[in-house]
Parts: C-alpha cells; sequence; structure tokens
C-alpha cells in the first residue's frame, strides 16, 4: 500500500465539506435497488428539525392579535404595510410571514408550501430534551418505545429498498427519528465520502475491513458495528459513481452558503442521482432564544433567513421533481407569548409547521387559531395546540409516502383526523 | 454551484489543530511487567484490569497497564481517586507553550488576537486527556463538563470557559457534588451561557432555572413542576455577571441586589428564607440533598462508565453512596468500579468520537508532533470538547454514533496510522516493528500492544491474509492502523 498523502488541499476540502472534485475508483454503484414490481411508490421525504424550540410566534405572525403587540413590546414585528419592508409579508388577513421568511413567499404563492399554525406535541413537557424525544418517537409522553417514527415508516413500508441511502441524516449524529433496525446513513460531504489512498489499496483495505466486521462474535454491539460498516461500505461504493464536483443547481437556484444550505444541496444532489433515497433528515439548530433574540435584526432573524432561503433554493433547485419531494419542517415546541426582561422568549407550547412539495396544498395557513387573549393560552401563557403533529405527519406518510399502517409508526395513537394538505399520490 | 462553509469557518477548525500539533515530548515506551502467580488467577486478573482501564481511562497506554499490574486494581483505583497534584512532565512541557490558559477573563478580553484561546484550551484538554497519568480524573473532567455543559461558541462565553474549567470543573471534578453544583452556579461561563446573567425581576428568564432541575441535578423526571420552575427562576433573579459598566473586573460572578424578587417563593415544598442571595444558596442545597438528584446523577454515572442501559441495582447502590456521604464523588465510583455489575459489562460501550481519537494516540504513543490532519478529525468525528450546542453535553450512548459518517472518519484516522505517514509524529510502532518481523509474531505484537489483549483466531487470520499485500516498509503501520479500524478497538 502506497502512503496516504492527504494533502492540506484535502484537509480543507474535508473540513469546508465543499462539493470537490474525487477520483472514481473501479466500481460502479448499483442503480436498481429494489425488486421489479416492489419499488418505493411515494415521495421523497425530507425531516427539517430546528432545534431549540422556534419561536413560531414571531416566524408567521399572527397580526391582527392586539395581545401579540401587547406581550411582545420590544419583539413584536410589525402588522403588513404596503411598501414597508421591515413590515410582516401578508400571506392572509390574520397571519405574515416574518420579513426574514420572504423567500418562502414564493412558494407559497405558487400553492406547494402550506402552512400550519398552533401545532405541535400535545406533552405538557416543556423540556427540549423530552420535547424532541417525544416528537422524534412519534409517541409523545411515552418513552418506552426505542424506535423513531421515520424508522417505524421504513420497517412497516409495504415495499423493499436495499439502498444504503434509503434513509440519510445529513450531519454526524443520527437523530432518534431514524433510530431502528434499519440502518441510516449519516454523511456530511458526499464528495468526502470515501478513505484517503490509492484506488487499489483502498480496495484491499475495504475488504478486509469487510472481513473483519463480519467475523466479530455474537453480540449486539458487534452486530450493530457490522451493520454500519456494511452500509458504510455500500455508501463510500455508490457515492463513487456520483460526480459531486460537477453538480450545478437548476433553474438559477442558489443555496445559501451555510451548512443548512450544504446540507440541502446535497439532498437535492441525491434525490436527482436516483439512488434510492426514501428520507432525508436535516437538523437546524440554535433557535432557544431566551436572551435578545432580535425582531428584524439578530439571531432569530438570521436564523430565520436561512431556514427560508435554503428551502426556496431547494425548492427551485428541484423544479418539476418537488412533485416527488415532500419537506416537513417541525421544532421541539414554540415559545411563550410574553417576552421576558432579556428581550427574549422562555419555552412554550404550540408553534407552526411547514409543508412543501408539489403534492401539497399549498397557499394557505391551516389549523384552528385558538387566539392568544389570556383564557385562550396554554399552560403558562403559551400558544395552545389546536393540530397534533402525527396528524400533518401521518396525511404526508399516507397520501404522499403511501405507507398506512400508521398504527404501528404512532402507536397509541387513534385521533388521526387530516387537514387535507396533502394531495393523493397517483400510483 | 459554489457551497462551501467559509475560510474563517476553517481556520476555527484548523486553528485548534495546529495548537495541538505544536506539542512535543517523549513518552517512552514502557516495558510490559512480570509477575509470579498462576496462570489462571493471572489471566482472570488481568482481564479484569484491562476492562477497568478501558473504562476508568481514556484507553490503556503501556504506562497504565504496567502500573495497574504493579498495583493491583483496588490500589490503581485508589491511586487514581485521589491523584497528586502532578500532571508530569509530558502535560507540564506541552500546556507551558499555550499562554492563554493562565489569562483571566478580563485580561483575555484584553486580547488583540483572541482566536486562539478557544483552540489553546481545547489543546490543553485533549493533550491532559493524552498524556496525563491522572486518566480517571481527566475522565471525570469530560464527564462534569459534559453534566455542565457550556458551549464555548456561545457569544463571550469563549472569555469565560477557561476559568470554569479550572474553578469549577477541575476543582471539584473528584470532590463533592453539592461543592461541583455551588461553584457552577457561580460560573460566570454557566451564568451567560443559560442566560441567567440577564435574568431580573419582574420577568425572569427560565433558562438556567429550567436546566438547573432538569439537567444537573433532579433530572427530568425527578418530580418537581413548572411552578417549581418558575420559583427557582426568580430566587435566581440577579445571579450575573461583571460586565464592562460595572467597577469590578469583567466576567466575574455578582448578585445584583435590585434584579432580586424578594417575595416569598416555594421550592419542592421548601419554603425559601425570602430574601437576597441566600433565597439561591438554600435553592442549591435543597437540590443537593434530594433523592431525585443521587438518582440522576448516579445513573449517568453508570450509563458513562458501566451499560448504556445500566442495571437498576447498581444506579440505587451508587445512588445511596452519594447520600450516605453527601455527595463525594470518589464514594460512588468505587461502588461502580468494584461491582460485579461492572465486571459483567465488558465490551458493552462504543467508544464515542472522542475515546476512539484519544484512544488511539495514547495506545499508540504518538511523541512529537501531532499531524495538523489527524488533529482535525476530531471535528470530523464530530466531538471537539466544549462545542456541544445543546445544555445536555455530547451524547454518552451508542445510538447517536452509531452510523456511517463515524465508521468513515474512525477508518480514514486509522488507514493515516496505516499509511505510515504521519507527518513527523513519531510513535512506539517502530520499536515493535524492530522486535518482530515475522508476520504471525507482529500482529500478536501489535494486538497486545494496541488492544491490550490478542486477537479472536479469526480476525488474526484476516490480518495474516493480508500482511503480504503491504508494502514491507510500512508493514507495521498498515497492520495496527487495521487493527484500529477494526469493531474490537471500537469498543470500550
Amino acid at each position: 500500500m502506497d502512503p496516504i498523502r492527504l494533502s492540506r488541499r484535502d484537509m480543507v476540502r474535508m473540513a469546508s465539506f465543499s462539493l470537490a472534485p474525487l477520483a472514481l475508483p473501479g466500481w460502479r454503484p448499483r442503480l436498481a435497488f429494489a425488486p421489479p414490481g416492489n419499488a418505493p411508490i411515494g415521495d421523497v421525504m425530507v425531516c427539517v428539525f430546528l432545534r431549540g424550540g422556534m419561536d413560531g410566534l414571531n416566524a408567521v405572525i399572527p397580526h391582527a392579535e392586539d395581545a401579540y403587540y401587547d406581550a411582545r413590546p420590544t419583539l413584536a414585528i410589525p402588522a403588513p404595510k404596503p411598501g414597508d419592508d421591515s413590515a410582516a409579508v401578508e400571506l392572509t388577513d390574520r397571519f405574515s410571514l416574518h420579513p426574514a421568511l420572504r423567500p418562502l413567499k414564493d412558494p407559497y404563492d405558487a400553492g406547494s408550501l402550506a402552512i400550519i399554525h398552533a401545532a405541535g406535541s400535545p406533552d405538557p413537557t416543556h423540556s427540549h430534551f423530552d420535547a424532541m424525544d417525544y416528537m422524534e418517537r412519534g409517541t409523545p409522553g411515552e418513552k418506552q418505545i426505542p424506535t423513531g417514527w421515520i424508522a417505524r415508516h421504513l420497517q412497516t413500508a409495504a415495499w423493499e429498498n436495499d439502498s444504503p441511502f434509503r434513509a440519510v441524516a445529513i450531519g454526524g449524529v443520527t437523530p432518534a427519528s431514524l433510530r431502528g433496525p434499519i440502518p441510516a446513513a449519516a454523511l456530511r460531504s458526499i464528495a468526502d465520502f470515501h478513505l484517503p489512498g490509492n484506488p487499489q489499496g483502498v480496495t484491499l483495505i475495504q475488504e478486509t475491513l469487510s472481513s473483519l466486521y463480519a467475523s466479530t462474535p455474537q453480540d449486539p454491539l458487534f452486530e450493530s458495528l457490522a451493520t454500519q460498516s456494511d452500509t458504510t461500505m455500500e455508501a463510500m461504493e455508490t457515492l463513487a459513481g456520483l460526480d459531486a464536483a460537477s453538480y450545478e443547481t437548476e433553474n438559477g437556484a442558489v443555496y445559501p452558503e451555510d451548512e443548512f444550505g450544504l446540507a440541502l444541496s446535497q439532498v437535492a444532489l441525491l434525490v436527482k442521482s436516483e439512488l434510492g433515497l426514501e428520507v432525508a433528515c436535516i437538523d437546524l439548530g440554535g433557535w432557544d432564544t431566551h436572551v435578545a433574540q432580535g425582531a428584524d435584526a439578530g439571531p432569530m432573524p438570521t436564523l430565520l433567513g436561512s431556514l427560508a432561503a435554503g428551502l426556496a433554493a431547494f425548492d427551485q433547485d428541484l423544479g418539476q421533481r418537488m412533485n416527488g419531494v415532500t419537506v416537513v419542517v417541525m421544532s421541539e415546541f414554540g415559545r411563550r407569548l410574553q417576552e421576558n426582561g432579556g428581550a427574549g422568549t422562555d419555552h412554550g407550547h404550540g408553534n407552526v409547521m411547514f409543508v412543501m412539495g408539489g403534492g401539497i396544498h399549498g397557499g394557505k395557513v391551516y389549523g384552528e387559531w385558538p387566539g392568544l387573549e389570556a383564557g385562550q393560552l396554554y399552560g403558562p401563557g403559551d400558544l395552545a395546540i389546536t393540530t397534533d403533529f402525527r396528524n400533518v405527519l401521518a396525511e404526508v406518510v399516507l397520501r404522499r409516502l403511501g405507507n398506512e399502517r400508521l398504527e404501528e409508526i404512532f402507536p397509541g395513537y387513534d385521533s388521526f383526523s387530516f387537514l387535507e394538505l396533502a394531495e393523493e399520490r397517483p400510483v | 454551484m459554489e457551497t462551501h462553509l467559509t475560510r474563517r469557518d476553517f481556520l476555527r477548525l484548523s486553528s485548534w489543530s495546529a495548537a495541538l500539533a505544536a506539542m512535543a515530548a517523549c513518552n517512552p515506551l514502557a516495558p510490559p511487567s512480570a509477575s509470579t502467580d498462576s496462570p489462571i488467577r493471572l489471566a482472570a486478573e488481568a482481564a479484569r484490569t484491562l476492562h477497568l482501564l478501558r473504562r476508568a481511562t481514556f484507553g490503556p497506554s503501556a504506562a497504565d497497564r504496567t502500573r495497574a499490574a504493579e498495583l493491583g486494581i483496588e490500589d490503581w483505583l485508589e491511586e487514581q481517586l485521589t491523584p497528586d497534584g502532578d500532571e508530569g512532565p509530558a502535560v507540564a512541557e506541552r500546556l507551558s507553550r499555550l499562554e492563554t490558559l493562565s489569562l483571566s477573563p478580563s485580561e483575555l478580553a484584553g486580547l488583540e488576537e483572541n482566536g486562539r484561546v478557544v483552540r489553546e484550551l481545547v489543546t490543553a484538554t485533549v493533550v491532559r486527556q493524552v498524556y496525563s497519568p491522572r486518566q480517571l480524573y481527566e475522565q471525570m473532567v469530560d464527564f462534569w463538563s459534559n453534566h455542565f455543559n457550556v458551549h464555548i461558541r456561545s457569544g463571550f462565553v469563549f472569555l469565560l470557559k477557561g476559568a470554569e474549567d479550572q474553578d469549577v470543573i477541575r476543582r471539584h471534578a473528584l470532590g463533592r457534588f453539592p461543592d461541583l453544583l455551588r461553584a457552577s452556579a457561580h460560573s460566570p461561563a454557566m451564568m451567560v451561557y443559560l442566560d441567567n446573567a440577564r435574568s431580573s425581576q419582574p420577568s425572569p428568564n427560565e433558562n438556567y432555572a429550567r436546566e438547573l432541575l432538569e439537567l444537573h441535578t433532579l433530572g427530568v423526571d425527578g418530580g418537581y413542576t413548572h411552578a417549581d420552575v418558575e420559583a427557582v427562576a426568580r430566587a435566581l433573579t440577579g445571579w450575573s455577571v461583571t460586565g464592562r459598566r460595572d467597577r469590578r473586573p469583567l466576567g466575574e460572578f455578582i448578585f445584583r441586589e435590585a434584579w432580586h424578587e424578594d417575595g416569598p417563593k416555594s421550592v419542592l415544598g421548601h419554603d425559601l428564607p425570602g430574601g437576597g442571595k441566600a433565597d439561591g444558596d438554600r435553592l442549591l442545597e435543597i437540590l443537593a440533598e434530594h433523592p431525585s438528584t443521587a438518582n440522576h446523577i448516579a445513573r449517568k454515572l453508570c450509563v458513562r462508565f458501566v451499560a448504556d442501559s445500566p442495571p437498576q441495582p447498581l444506579v440505587e447502590a451508587v445512588a445511596k453512596a452519594y447520600l450516605d456521604t453527601g455527595g463525594e464523588i470518589p464514594a460512588m465510583l468505587r461502588t461502580i468500579f468494584l461491582s460485579e455489575e461492572f465486571s459483567a459489562a465488558a465490551g458493552q460501550k462504543l467508544k464515542r468520537p472522542l475515546d476512539y481519537f484519544v484512544s488511539s494516540l495514547r495506545v499508540l504513543g504518538v511523541d512529537g508532533e501531532v499531524a495538523r490532519p489527524i488533529a482535525g478529525l476530531l471535528e470530523l468525528l464530530g466531538q471537539v470538547p466544549f462545542h456541544w450546542p445543546a445544555p445536555d453535553g455530547y451524547p454518552d450512548q451508542a445510538g447517536p454514533w452509531l452510523n456511517s459518517n463515524q465508521m468513515l472518519y474512525r477508518w480514514t484516522l486509522a488507514l493515516m496510522v496505516a499509511s505510515g505517514d504521519l507527518r513527523g509524529m513519531e510513535t512506539e510502532l517502530a520499536a515493535i516493528a524492530d522486535e518482530f518481523t515475522e508476520p504471525e509474531a507482529l500482529v500478536d505484537a501489535l494486538s497486545l500492544h494496541l488492544l491490550g489483549a490478542p486477537l479472536p483466531a479469526d480476525a488474526r487470520q484476516i490480518l495474516l491474509d493480508y500482511a503480504p499485500a503491504a508494502p514491507a516498509s510500512v508493514q507495521p503501520q498498515a497492520l495496527a492502523g487495521l487493527i484500529l479500524a477494526s469493531p474490537h478497538f471500537q469498543i470500550r
């Protein structure tokens, strides 16, 4: 084996996650992942999780509510006003977008972006970690079921798909929603998903490693490692066939130059490459805005800008392919109506969700609005929840992904009630 | 399409690597010690010792194994639980080059170039994990740094974290939990990170109050209500940090009387005195004495050192040790490491990325300059100290880490070792290669040196089948790299 020469440029590439040239080894990807006649039938689902508790009341602003303006003396966004760019962007006579979310106005107007307000998980917890856990397991108030809701969707789907990219998490950590018997790939960068060294040497090393991982004693941890080893080998083999360097966005789409934009562009590449992707998970963190969250400028508006620019670029890049893609955006809870003494907001309850795709009846703010007056609020002064997040996800799973086994995906839930925001996908 | 992180992001990534790369000192290959006991007892004792070393250290080096064999399990554990103040020349020499370590927050704030503050603190942390003989102490520093997680990239926390590392975490890592808790609650880094520094009456900030109950003491199911969270937030109003307008050095704890809400408060059924800083002081005592706190800390320690789902009787025994001793941390650790449940749990924990990274450097006996590309892999593996953004600290269980990204970068690190091109970094492999030249003997010697135990027969045969394909000049490195990449080095 030749010495590996990992140049400084290589490290810059690895470290900056850029889409850079890669050497093609001697294999070709297997492009047929599913047995004929039993291929996945549904959309690719992209789940964006906003970690930290996104302040939905300052993202989709209830501008008709005096209580909103009374409770947020420094944080409230002015009601829509023609010609005023710092005012909210009107959607309906009741709701408007934060100005930093303006890029989402296009997919909303085009009818592919649906907004659900006062949505969320009914469990009353104000703990980030419990709330995220409940949402990702799909079982509010229940921690006994060890798998995630997306993992159970994959497990119960009526089709087969042995692609290593059936489910992908962009990043270094597997989210709880994907934990389960179907291995999900985690990756930071498609271009860098290969081992250093010359192709012949690496091939031999990979064969040796595969043997080592296959030879382990019977033991749950060793078996999990062997599964991950297989997935990683297959992923390397498959991605080696992708020329990530020559990937160009379509329709003039420009992704924001941040981690979220890069993550979405990688998902777009996976979708276009038809590698058998069914589900992709992306995290966008930083929403725990207890102090100085910013009204029109500051930490939260910056995050909103990143979110909107990324989603709009993804929508534009995929163009007609969005007819087979559904994006779901959620967060563990919303934030208290009343701003605190530090010009921030504490943990709340109800929140906003976004669903975007060609099969979505967009251009509408869904959900029953519970109001913000005293007596209408939940717990310590939070937006109430009128739409259980499971109803939104279940409708997407059934109508867009084509999986009917909702009782297994959301065990213990028996109040499925759809908002009619998704069109039944033609088989 | 041009999509990439900014140059600034890359510099941030590579810069601490550079500081780590600037380390150099000696770490001699320690010879295995001889003993004269019966072979069977010796083998059992060796297995127990290896299991303890794998859990209580960042990966047993040859020197650790020698020391533990000399002292025996109980005495080695006692030595680790009561370390003296000497970090040894390998650490001291390396730390002496990190100039910002000894500066106060206000001195750090006055630096013209403060980009090296974070990288030097991270470097110091990894240096100590790799080279300190006080391994269990460093494990506990890491444990408490995650238990009381403070994200160093959160605002100006980076100016305060070094002081916290010294005055809170390192001072109390093997002391009493109530002292540690009290120090953390007076820590400017924590007060800023969880926003208590800005919490004042009449609308207090709940962030620190909630995490104090949920993460630091009682645990999420520890039996508190939202009313308790609100009362705790009110009790802690005014616990803050000096800023530029205070006539005191920047970044120190300050109690702001005028911000404090003096009304009556009840927390977990206890009435607080209703006045001034005594509210918060009493609150911390109530929390530290609460059985839920004992249980929460006990469970987390057992997850760290025993198993992802630890046996309940052991958790209860450790919680009892907490309550019996008023929260003595060594008493809890003794209970864990000398338990039957611990002995029965060998090989059941996946190494976290940091464990993998540090243990690789330790078993290789890395000396000289740690090559920058290798140091940069810790970022790609995803566990640079103090860089987890949420207050719960890096995950301590396998689930989040058992994925392809992790395999890719673990293998990458191992293959860089295998290439023999470590950019001037020296390892103990050369000495092994000099002594053992036949493939069988070489594989066996490497297995013992890197894993502390022989490889299973089939894995050994796979390496022997591979051996002829490796160029003779780097054959020992190639085999060592494969051992580090193998499943047997992923567990602890």
